[in-house]
Formats: structure tokens, sequence, C-alpha cells
């Protein structure tokens, strides 16, 4: 794993070589700037990377050009003639009390789970740290959850979940605890869908910070050990901040895929009970795929990804606080 | 409360282990035993009788697309003897029904010309959007169809007028299916013949049963489960998802009184955790007797029939669905195929040749035993479906089928928005199920979304 300033430079765009200029200096950076036009190094660089560039503007940027631009239409194919409404989907979107309720449940969906997932990802990566002997058996197996197939995952989650005769529920009656109706109930289907959103990722982030942790020198640590720190202190003021570009990067990643959760909700709730499970996603999927409104189908998937660039945008200007505050 | 014991547990995770096997192969109103039963091949001898040239279009190659189901898995079986009639070169791309309802539009939306015929999920999506041919066009082509021999009148009525829309027929029925309730007999003595009959009878079987659910129906939030046998209690009490004007009719008092019906029973007496229940956990559930009376479609007769599949199959009778005020429409279903309009007028001749081949007298004869089921009346008095369901079961479909109305489906599913519609249907009842909302607020709400639709 790279350590926090390579990573940040990966997160915020920058690349190798590059050496920002003093601030004021402004005919230095000119002749910089000339210079590195004419790095025949530089346009080699450029002529490797121009075939993934093609490939990714085709298979991401024209796409989602196409979508924007269906975002725009009435495009369904019962409509015999296409025709351009402005905005007028996006503003029917925020008419509909089902979509302002999507983005309400897509937040709180996102929110809850990333925050568990990391809680539970550090817990897990620090113990994982700490132990001297089957430290990577354990973490190999930690993450099957995450390699598991998710569909696969998804039905036998249905089958656990079952209030009837799933295992589930039939463990809790052993002990004499109730048996909700998991997947059918509007206070236990949301939590439910977290909780395996939560066991299926946690080890996501558990890989990203054990690097983490493996990239924090030891010195460190004996340094404040000499210095009398015990365990937590060093936990709070050693492991955790240095851990933070690294949380920042889990969280990033996990917030994006979460918002895009699809294969839970399709398979064992279908946005139920009523619309109690339905996200922002799961909406976009119904009105473009079910009912074949194209348009108003690709404006839910377009506000889905204002969103994910908010959050992102957010995120990132975090790391690249932290690491002013640690060049500083 | 139903208590969840071990015997249970394992009893349940062994039929929903079957089931995990299953569910990705078979469509929502399938069976699971027809891929287990064989076939036998109608021979060309039969079909040579009709005045039509099998060999027209010999040597082109077409493409069916279909959804995971009983009839698909028995015409796969018969596809050499087609070939060898035909010299078509015939490819069956079968998909579960998921999936197929989800790929299928997106391919047709594309404009692709194949493939040149498939299953139709939605006729007023189809039809609307054009991606069907009309069937009267090649039905009214001499050159192409023998009427005497290929009898369009053997077929009930109810599956004829199934896929008309505007006086046309765009797509030709290849199943059916009719609302039948399933009853453990021990718990069920007799048929319940109305729905307060069915509610007592509920009530009963519930207390005498140990670990019983009185009555299983469909309640998930799935648009292509819950609508279908809710159906029949909104048709029952008189009342219409979309009427014969084409306006929806949620809010009707009909429909309002047949939601308070369905949900209550299924509050009252239903299995725990049924708010996310499809036919797939209903059918589990009654193979199991875990539920004394399932209200739903005749495809699953063939199943819970069977010993070797369903643990009270002995105990499994099928009763006629009950009736309100002397009324009984229980719900009908027949998938169909239609032919794409984009194909060349070629490939769509071919197709219809294909079509005509697959729903003629002597492939249902053939198919008959393994499907339990067919749209054409002459296969019902042969000994296969008779066979396979035995004779007071397959009377009582039979009687079902012949009897059954289908103008209050058809209304529904002829119209281009159903698809949207039945979403808002599937929801209003799962919240009413699940209790966060009333029957007449979910009636009027349900009714509201629908008008915005087909404003």
């Amino acid at each position: 794993m790279t350590n926090p300033e390579t990573l940040d430079t990966l997160v915020t765009g920058g690349g190798p070589g590059i050496t920002p200029a003093p601030a004021g200096d402004a005919g230095v950076q000119r002749r910089r700037r000339t210079a590195r036009r004419r790095d025949p190094q530089r346009r080699a660089r450029r002529l490797f990377l121009a075939p993934l560039t093609v490939v990714l503007a085709v298979v991401t940027i024209v796409p989602f050009l196409v979508a924007l631009g269906l975002s725009l239409t009435n495009a369904n194919p019962l409509n015999h003639s296409t025709k351009f409404v402005g905005l007028g989907n996006y503003g029917s979107l925020v008419e509909d009390g089902s979509f302002r309720s999507a983005v309400l449940i897509t937040i709180i969906f996102t929110v809850v789970a990333v925050a568990v997932e990391l809680g539970l990802g550090i817990a897990v990566a620090v113990a994982l740290n700490s132990l001297r002997r089957g430290g990577s058996v354990l973490r190999t197996l930690l993450l099957i959850p995450m390699a598991a197939a998710p569909i696969a995952v998804m039905y036998d989650w249905q089958l656990m979940l079952n209030a009837l005769s799933g295992v589930i529920n039939y463990v809790l009656s052993l002990v004499g605890l109730p048996q909700p109706d998991w997947l059918g109930s509007n206070s236990f289907a949301l939590p439910a869908l977290i909780a395996i959103d939560v066991w299926e990722w946690t080890p996501f982030i558990m890989v990203i910070i054990v690097g983490g942790l493996s990239a924090i020198p030891q010195e460190i640590y004996e340094a404040a050990k000499v210095d009398g720190a015990a365990g937590l202190q060093q936990f709070m003021r050693i492991t955790l901040p240095l851990l933070k570009p690294y949380i920042m990067v889990a969280v990033l990643f996990r917030s994006i895929d979460a918002l895009k959760t699809f294969d839970s909700i399709q398979v064992l709730t279908s946005g139920g009970p009523g619309t109690s499970t339905t996200t922002v996603n799961y909406y976009a999927f119904r009105e473009a795929i079910n009912n074949l409104e194209f348009g108003r189908g690709t404006a839910a998937a377009i506000c889905l990804l204002i969103i994910a660039i908010v959050l992102s945008k957010l995120l990132i200007s975090r790391l690249r606080q932290q690491r002013v505050t640690r060049a500083g | 409360m139903t208590v969840v014991n071990r015997r249970r547990f394992l009893q349940g995770t062994g039929a929903a282990g079957l089931g995990l096997a299953f569910s990705g192969l078979i469509s929502a109103c399938a069976s699971t035993s027809s891929a287990l039963t064989t076939t036998k091949a109608a021979s060309t001898g039969e079909f040579s009788a009709a005045n039509i040239d099998w060999k027209k279009f010999a040597g082109t190659s077409l493409t069916f697309a279909a959804s995971a189901n009983p009839w698909v898995t028995a015409i796969q079986s018969q596809i050499p003897t087609f070939q060898k009639l035909t010299g078509i070169n015939l490819s069956i791309q079968v998909l579960g029904e998921d999936e197929f309802v989800t790929k299928l539009p997106l391919t047709l939306t594309a404009g692709s010309k194949s493939p040149e015929v498939f299953m139709v999920n939605q006729a007023g999506q189809a039809v609307g959007a054009r991606w069907v041919a009309s069937i009267d066009t090649f039905l009214n082509d001499a050159s192409l169809t023998d009427l005497s021999w290929y009898d369009p009148d053997d077929f009930f009525s109810s599956a004829r007028s199934f896929a008309v829309t505007g006086g046309t027929q765009w797509l030709m029925p290849i199943s059916a299916e009719v609302q039948v309730l399933y009853a453990r007999s021990d718990l069920v003595k007799s048929a319940p013949k109305t729905f307060s009959d069915l509610t007592r009878a509920a009530a009963a079987a519930q207390s005498a049963g140990k670990n019983v659910a009185g009555l299983g129906m469909r309640a998930s939030a799935d648009p292509s489960e819950t609508p279908w046998p809710f159906g029949g209690f909104v048709f029952s009490y008189g009342g219409f998802f979309i009427d014969s004007s084409g306006k929806p009719a949620f809010d009707s008092p009909a429909a309002i009184a047949a939601m308070e019906s369905y949900t209550n029973l299924l509050k009252q007496y239903g299995p725990k955790g049924v708010t996310s229940w499809g036919w797939l956990q209903n059918q589990q559930a009654m193979e199991q007797g875990e539920i004394a009376m399932w209200a739903d479609s005749t495809s699953f007769a063939s199943t819970l029939l069977d010993p070797t599949q369903a643990r009270y199959a002995k105990q499994t009778v099928v009763y006629p669905f009950p009736a309100q005020n002397g009324v009984s429409v229980p719900n009908v279903w027949f998938w169909t195929v239609g032919i794409n309009n984009k194909a060349d007028i070629q490939q769509q001749q071919a197709a219809w040749l294909f079509v005509q081949w697959a729903t003629s007298k002597p492939t249902y004869a053939a198919i008959a035993a393994s499907t339990g089921t067919a749209p054409r009346a002459s296969a019902w008095s042969t000994s296969g479906i008779s066979s396979k369901l035995g004779p007071s079961v397959t009377s009582t479909i039979h009687d079902a089928l012949f009897s059954a109305q289908s103008q209050q489906m058809a209304l529904a599913w002829n119209d281009p928005k159903w698809s949207q519609i039945a979403t808002y249907v599937a929801e209003a009842v799962n919240s009413v199920v699940a209790g966060s909302s009333s029957a007449a607020a979910a009636a009027k709400s349900l009714q509201s979304n629908a008008l915005s639709v087909t404003a």
C-alpha cells in the first residue's frame, strides 16, 4: 500500500514529477510550463495513455451524454415520436413524493451502512493487525462475503430471513426472542437490508484499513510506549490520525457503491413493503426498465449521479485538507 | 402467531433449498414438475394433412425468445419434428421470467429484427410500441394457413379474445391458466362457495391445524406477482382494474370492497411474512402443508398434486374460485407469442409457420401430458392432461377455463400503461397487508397514481 502522501496525490489527480512552483513566481512558472510542453517523455506518456482514454471516453462519457440527452426528452417506446421536454422530467421528479422518499431512503441507507461498516472495519482490521499468528488466514476467510456472487448471496439471505422457516427466526425462537417479519415489515425491512450490506462490505473497508495500518511505522508506537502512552491513547493519537486518508478513501468508495445498491433490494424486497426500501437507483430502474419511461428513469439516474458527485467532492476536499494540515 | 420449531425449520429449509435451485429457472406462473415429464413426439404425418407448404421457408433461420415455462420446455422436445417438417433452423433463447421481461423490451425498443418470435408479457406495451405484427394478416393468408385444419375456434373464447386489441388479433395464446382454490382436504372439508365461506374456512383451518395459516396468497410489492390473484377478487366483486372506457377504476365501491376482503384475509389468516411472498413462497408453503388454502393459478396443480414433490399432495384438492353475490370471476392468464414487426416479411411468414405448428392440435395433443394445460378445448379431451392431474382436477380446471371471462383482465393487460399501473397495484396491496395503510386510503391513492399515468 502506498504511503499517505502518494495516496493523496493519486486521489487528488496530481502526477509524478509535477512540482508546484512557489506562489508569485510567474516567470519561473511560465518557463516550466514551456519546458513541460517540449518534454518528449510527456508526449510519449500522452500517446501511451491515448488508447485507454479513448476507450474510457466511449464506454463512460458517451453513454453519459446519451443518458443526459434522454433525460431531457419524453422517450418511451409507446410515444411514437420523442419530444424534447427540457427539465420537465426533473421537475416532475421533484414534485413526486415517492421520488423524494426514495432520496431520503437512499441517504439513510448510505449513511447508516457506511458508518457501521467503517466502525466494524476499523475494529476488525486493528484486531487482525495485532494477531501474531493466523492473521492472514483469518483475513482471507473474512473476505468471503465480499467475494461471493451477490445474487446467489441475496437468495441465501432471502431463505435465512424467511419469517416462517428461516434459520434466523428459528434461532431466535430457541432463545425465546421475538421473530419479526424481517423483509415484510416497515420497521425491519430497511434495517435488514442495511445489516446485509454491512455483512457483505465490511471486509472491503477492512482490507483498506489493514493496508493503512501496515504503512504506519512501528517506531512511532515504540516512542509512544516509552512516553507512557496506553493502548487507547496510541489508537486515538497515532493510529486514527494516520489512518484518516485511508478512511476517507474507504468512505468515498463505499459511499458511492452504497448509493447504487440494487441487488439486495431487487431480490429481497422489490422496493417494499410499500415503497419503504425503494432507493433512487431502484426507482430509476423501475421507471426506465419496468415502465419503459426512459426520460424519467435517466433523469432519476442523473440525480443519483449528482448526489454521488457532491458527496465525492466533499470527501475529496476533506482529504486535501488533511494533506495540507500534515504538510503544515 | 406461527411458531418456528426445529421440524418446520428443517422442512422449510429443504423446501426453500429446492426453491432456490429452481427459482432462477421458472416463471411466475410455472410449475416445477414439467421439466421432468417426458413428452411424446408428434409425427410429421399429422401435419401433412394440412394444406400448407411447410417447406416454403426451408433454410431460413429463426430465433424464438421465451420465458422459462412448462410449455417452452415441452416445445423444445418437439423442435426436431418442426425442423424435419419445415427445414427451418430454430433456436430458442430461454430466460427466467424476471430477466425475460426486463431484457426483451429493451431489445425490441432498439428496433432489433431478432428474435422473430417471442413470448409477450404485456400486450398493451407490445401492441402500443408496435413490436408485433397482426396475427390476422397471417391467419387470413391462404398460402400460409389452412384455417380448417388449424381451427382457431378450437381455442377457448377467453383465450382468443385475450389478445385482441381494437378488433385485431395481435398474439396467439400458448398456455391457459385460471385462478382456483387449493386446499388441504383434512382442514377444509368442503369447497368454500363464497368469500364469506372462505373467511370462515380460513378461520376454522387455522384453529384446527397445528402451526398452519388459514390462507396464503401473493402480497409482495412485485408488480409481476400480486396484481394477478388480487384481480380475481376485484372482478368477482364486480369491479375492474381498467374499465371499458379505458379509465382506472380502483376507487369504485366494488374495488375497495375487494381490497378490504383480500387484505383482511391475509392480515387475519395469512402466514407470517406474507408481505414478501410471491407464488414461490406460497407454493412451498402449500407443498409443506403450512397453509390450509391457496388461491392462485392452475399452473401449480401438477406440482402440488405430485407426491414426489409435495408433502401434502394426497390431501390437496382443487376447488373452484369462490363467488361474491353469486358472481365468480377467477382471473385468467394466457401466455402468448407475437411475431416481430421489424423482421423482414419472409422471416415473419416463416415465424408464423412456427407459431401455427406450435399452437396446432397435434402439437398440443403431444405436449398436454407434460404441460397439464392447453388453451385449446380439444387438448382437454385427450388423455394427456387427465393422466397428469387426475380426472376430477382435470374436470374442475377445464370447467373453470371453459367458463372463464377474460374481458376484465384483458382490459388491463391490453392497456399500454398497465406495467406502470401494476406497480402501483402491487404497492397498494402490499402496504395494506403490511399495515401501513387502510384499504380505502390505499385504493384512493392507487386510483390517483393510475390516473396520473393514463392521463
